[in-house]
């Protein structure tokens, strides 16, 4: 809704910068139509029993990953927030850290490790414990590997946003009579609701665009059916086609989204918020600690242990072994990552305050577009942005700019959806107030407004630098001559059966994110309540 | 199979340094190391090998044998083969001949796509492919080669047209589990085609969407015609093969015991092999048959028509067909050498021994109605 107060320059100003980062980010869109336009055979192509089946299997996918890390999500965040679990901080940091994972990684040490005749089935045999193991290929191994990895984007916002979140609606609630069930059915879950969604929203994207861990794992997806093309096809006009599919049911999806609608204001009211309150428990809190640590362990402790078997292997019997790596590239993944965080940011910032500033259809629209590029398999975007950059921006071309912009291009709604809850928590009153003592718009938003909201910019940004810091397709066909980066390694190595070689710079992409991780939980100066 | 070691030329790096930097032709001797590391012997190369390790010292010829003025422009080089593997003699071939090269690595399809985005507009100077189906895909964007580079090889290795050559060999194999078939000579047929049997229901490994396997179909549908190939496709979908994302993950099931048999290149066992010592639980079997099942496939490089450093271009693939870049991708990366003279890895049986079958390896990038047929048979979605 418009309102009297907002309709003015600023609307304008903050439209016309959010056209812009729009249309900037539809070029991959554009690209599809441009390439789909010359296609002859499409109706063959498309309408094929497989392809329906294909959309089938990719849905059921997503629907399942999605709810599943929403389910996670919720549990680990009330247990963090609202048990004295003894070493919180560590557990929450822990609980971060499978989003730094790359799914190609994850997939090979999957199957290496738990895949039906993979280690750990062959332990287990050796010993005689069990006979029986449950072959994971295919759908289960899929949807555990995407769950355990991506249910992150729904935990930092959920945290967050419970850690915002004014409990004296759930003790008032409480103490009127409503249960337990009642109270977070109808108190808590609509207050958590848009974070939930924002969070929920990127893990259905990424599933949708993921290609490394269903190929790996053997589920046939539509991303699958799109590589297929591109990589033994070498049919740009398919892929093209099979993509723009791909970019109706990431609309589909976040049309979904936005049928939720939750309530109409998140703020609270009175001028402190009260924190959650703990409950202090004894000898359960042990048992709580570790259930929480099953969690992480698969999303990041099992492949991890994975890597180091391969580098110790290769280190004590394997054949002639070299490591090739050298500061420089570790160097490069880090200073590549950064300008693709800020880079992010920037064009985060108008598209979030213009959704939340000034709601309305216009600002929806561009919103949800922002967002597709998540949706689809990076080798598009690259492809897109290889076909402009030549043909209208050639200076730039396979430069560092180029390169971030294609970052932003895949990592922006992480930074929208960062920034966009935590805006629709700022209580428009203050902003009211200050611009009442005739402080200006834009004062008012740097003196009150940005300080409000820069814990979650912080958190938007260290996301997208965990996420570039991984990122392999995009990179490996926009990046400059003569570039490399630790997750060019780790591919260059693996693709090559060079696992030894492969697990020395994946291990350093894990350790290196683990600090950033930490930063991103625990240097949040909001209402944290410690053991 | 419980015998045998391998030896390395650990000196051969030495040798490509001293062969790029002198022009006349002189004599080396070169120590043959044995290195500790007991790596366990393809079963095909048994007998052969006990007469290399007697010979510990032999004289080695080192020719100057690439005439390359030095050309200072920058040469751009698309390489869809991985750094780890053309990364040294990319650099030998940058020392050797004071040439800057700037390389871009990444999958074959992938860097191919690329090309085709770019045009004429091109950075590109060579394209460096894994397979003929990556150099098909860009063939309109190549410049023929000088009939001096690709007589290098033999007629089967490059394109008719020159628009492209063979740079080092591979081939199809059928990787097996060494505890399910003890006797590969008795237990596997002597023809791919007989896997359609219903007898290897479920012990069956494929990866579908790898570009050397729709080369390897292709040769099917070239060999044995469209009806043949399409009732050999549906007979091994029928067969439940287990679809696996490339050639890796295929080695790896086969090693794991997830299947019995596999449908993959025959250089990536030995970088298993290396990995996991002779533990490894997998072998490869070279079809006696004959026929597409054991075709031997090629990566291979182009030059670009829009390069502006087609001298430098051309040198480099000169180079990468000189004998220590043969040597070394005999020696490193296990692949068939293509030139005439250069030895190829012992652990491998001999070029003439596979029954080339009659295809012509160009068509090979002719995929279009390949991937049509995996598509009908159900192999690909």
């Amino acid at each position: 809704m418009i309102k009297f107060r907002n309709i003015d320059i600023n609307y304008y100003w903050l439209s016309t910068l959010s056209t812009i980062v729009a249309t900037g980010v539809s070029i991959p869109i554009i690209y599809l139509i441009f390439r789909a336009i010359n296609a002859e055979n499409f109706v063959e192509l498309l309408f094929r029993e497989r392809v329906l089946w294909i959309i089938i299997r990719s849905i059921i996918l997503i629907l399942f990953v999605t709810f599943f890390s929403i389910v996670i999500s919720y549990l680990l965040c009330h247990f963090l927030i609202k048990t004295n679990v003894p070493l919180k901080k560590f557990l929450t940091v822990f609980c971060c850290l499978p989003i730094v994972i790359p799914s190609y990684v994850y997939g090979m040490v999957f199957v290496d490790l738990l895949g039906p005749k993979g280690k750990v089935n062959k332990i287990l045999s050796n010993l005689n414990i069990t006979d029986y193991f449950p072959d994971l290929y295919g759908f289960w191994g899929a949807a555990i590997v995407l769950t355990f990895l991506s249910y992150p984007y729904v935990f930092l916002p959920l945290r967050a946003a419970m850690l915002r979140l004014d409990s004296s609606f759930e003790d008032a609630s409480r103490s009127l009579g409503r249960g337990r069930f009642k109270t977070f059915f109808y108190i808590s879950l609509p207050l958590l609701f848009p974070a939930i969604r924002s969070g929920g929203i990127l893990v259905a994207l990424y599933t949708l665009s993921d290609f490394g861990a269903v190929a790996l794992l053997r589920y046939e997806t539509f991303t699958w059916a799109i590589m297929t093309q591109y990589e033994t096809g070498f049919n740009r006009i398919a892929a093209a086609i099979l993509s723009l599919v791909l970019v109706i049911i990431a609309i589909l999806l976040l049309g979904l989204d936005s049928l939720f609608s939750g309530p109409k204001n998140y703020h609270s009211s009175s001028s402190s918020l009260k924190s959650p309150s703990v409950e202090i428990l004894g000898y359960k809190r042990w048992l709580i600690f570790f259930g929480i640590c099953i969690v992480p362990f698969i999303g990041v402790v099992i492949p991890f242990i994975g890597l180091l078997y391969w580098l110790l292997r290769g280190v004590f019997i394997g054949g002639v072994f070299t490591f090739n790596l050298s500061f420089s590239t570790i160097f490069n993944s880090l200073y590549v990552s950064a300008l693709a965080s800020i880079f992010t940011l920037i064009i985060a910032i108008p598209i979030a305050f213009f959704a939340v500033k000034h709601k309305g259809k216009f600002s929806l629209i561009l919103e949800k577009i922002s967002y597709i590029g998540f949706g689809l398999p990076a080798i598009v975007v690259a492809l897109s942005l290889v076909y402009f950059s030549i043909n209208f921006a050639f200076p730039v071309y396979q430069t560092i700019f180029v390169l971030t912009f294609g970052y932003g291009v895949l990592f922006l709604p992480v930074a929208v959806s960062a920034l966009k809850t935590t805006l629709m928590q700022v209580n428009q009153n203050l902003e009211d107030a200050s611009r009442g003592l005739g402080i200006g718009y834009w004062v008012t938003m740097w003196r009150i407004t940005i300080p409000l909201i820069m814990p979650s910019v912080l958190a938007g940004g260290l996301l997208v630098f965990l996420l570039t810091l991984k990122e392999l397709p995009l990179t490996m066909i926009l990046s400059p001559l003569n570039f490399d980066s630790l997750a060019l390694k780790v591919w260059g190595y693996a693709s090559e059966a060079f696992f030894a070689e492969a697990a020395l710079p994946a291990l350093i992409l894990i350790l290196l994110s683990g600090p950033a991780s930490a930063y991103l939980v625990l240097k949040r100066n909001d209402i944290e309540t410690s053991t | 199979m419980k015998n045998l070691f391998i030896s390395i030329f650990i000196s051969s790096l030495a040798l490509f340094a001293l062969a790029c930097g002198s022009t006349e032709a002189e004599v080396q001797v070169v120590k043959e190391v044995q290195e500790v590391e007991v790596i366990k012997e393809v079963p095909v190369e048994v007998v052969r090998e006990v007469a290399v390790v007697e010979e510990r010292v032999k004289e080695v010829e080192v020719i100057k044998e690439v005439e390359v003025e030095k050309t200072p422009k920058t040469l751009v080089i698309y390489s869809g083969r991985s750094e780890s593997l053309v990364g040294p003699i990319i650099a030998q071939f940058s020392e050797a001949t004071g040439t800057p090269v700037e390389v871009k690595y990444g999958k074959t399809a992938a860097m191919a796509a690329t090309l085709l985005e770019e045009g004429d507009k091109t950075p590109a100077d060579v394209f460096f492919a894994q397979d003929p189906g990556g150099l098909g895909a860009v063939e309109s964007m190549l410049a023929t080669l000088p009939a001096n580079i690709t007589e290098l090889v033999p007629d089967w290795a490059d394109s008719p047209d020159r628009k492209w050559t063979g740079i080092s060999g591979r081939a199809r194999v059928v990787v097996y589990n060494t505890d399910a078939i003890s006797d590969p000579a008795t237990q596997l047929p002597d023809n791919i085609y007989d896997f359609i049997d219903p007898k290897w229901k479920g012990k069956i490994g494929w990866p579908p969407t790898n570009s050397s396997f729709h080369a390897m179909v292709t040769g099917m549908r070239q060999t044995w015609g469209e009806e043949k190939t399409k009732t050999w496709l549906e007979g091994i979908v029928a067969n439940g093969a287990n679809v696996y994302a490339k050639n890796t993950p295929t080695v790896e099931a086969a090693g794991a015991g997830e299947i019995e048999v596999g449908f993959v290149n025959h250089y990536y066992l030995h970088r298993f092999i290396a990995a996991n010592t002779e533990s490894f639980k997998a072998r490869n079997y070279f079809l006696p048959g004959g026929g597409p099942g054991s075709v031997v496939l090629v990566a291979g490089a182009g030059v670009l028509e829009a390069s502006d450093n087609s001298d430098g271009a051309e040198a480099f693939i000169k180079f990468m067909l000189s004998k220590p870049a043969q040597a070394y991708f005999a020696n490193e990366t296990y692949e068939y050498p293509l030139v005439e003279g250069v030895k190829k890895n012992h652990l491998l049986p001999d070029l003439d021994t596979l029954n080339l079958p009659d295809i012509d390896i160009s068509d090979l990038g002719d995929i279009a109605a390949t991937q049509k047929l995996l598509q009908e048979t159900g192999a690909l979605p």
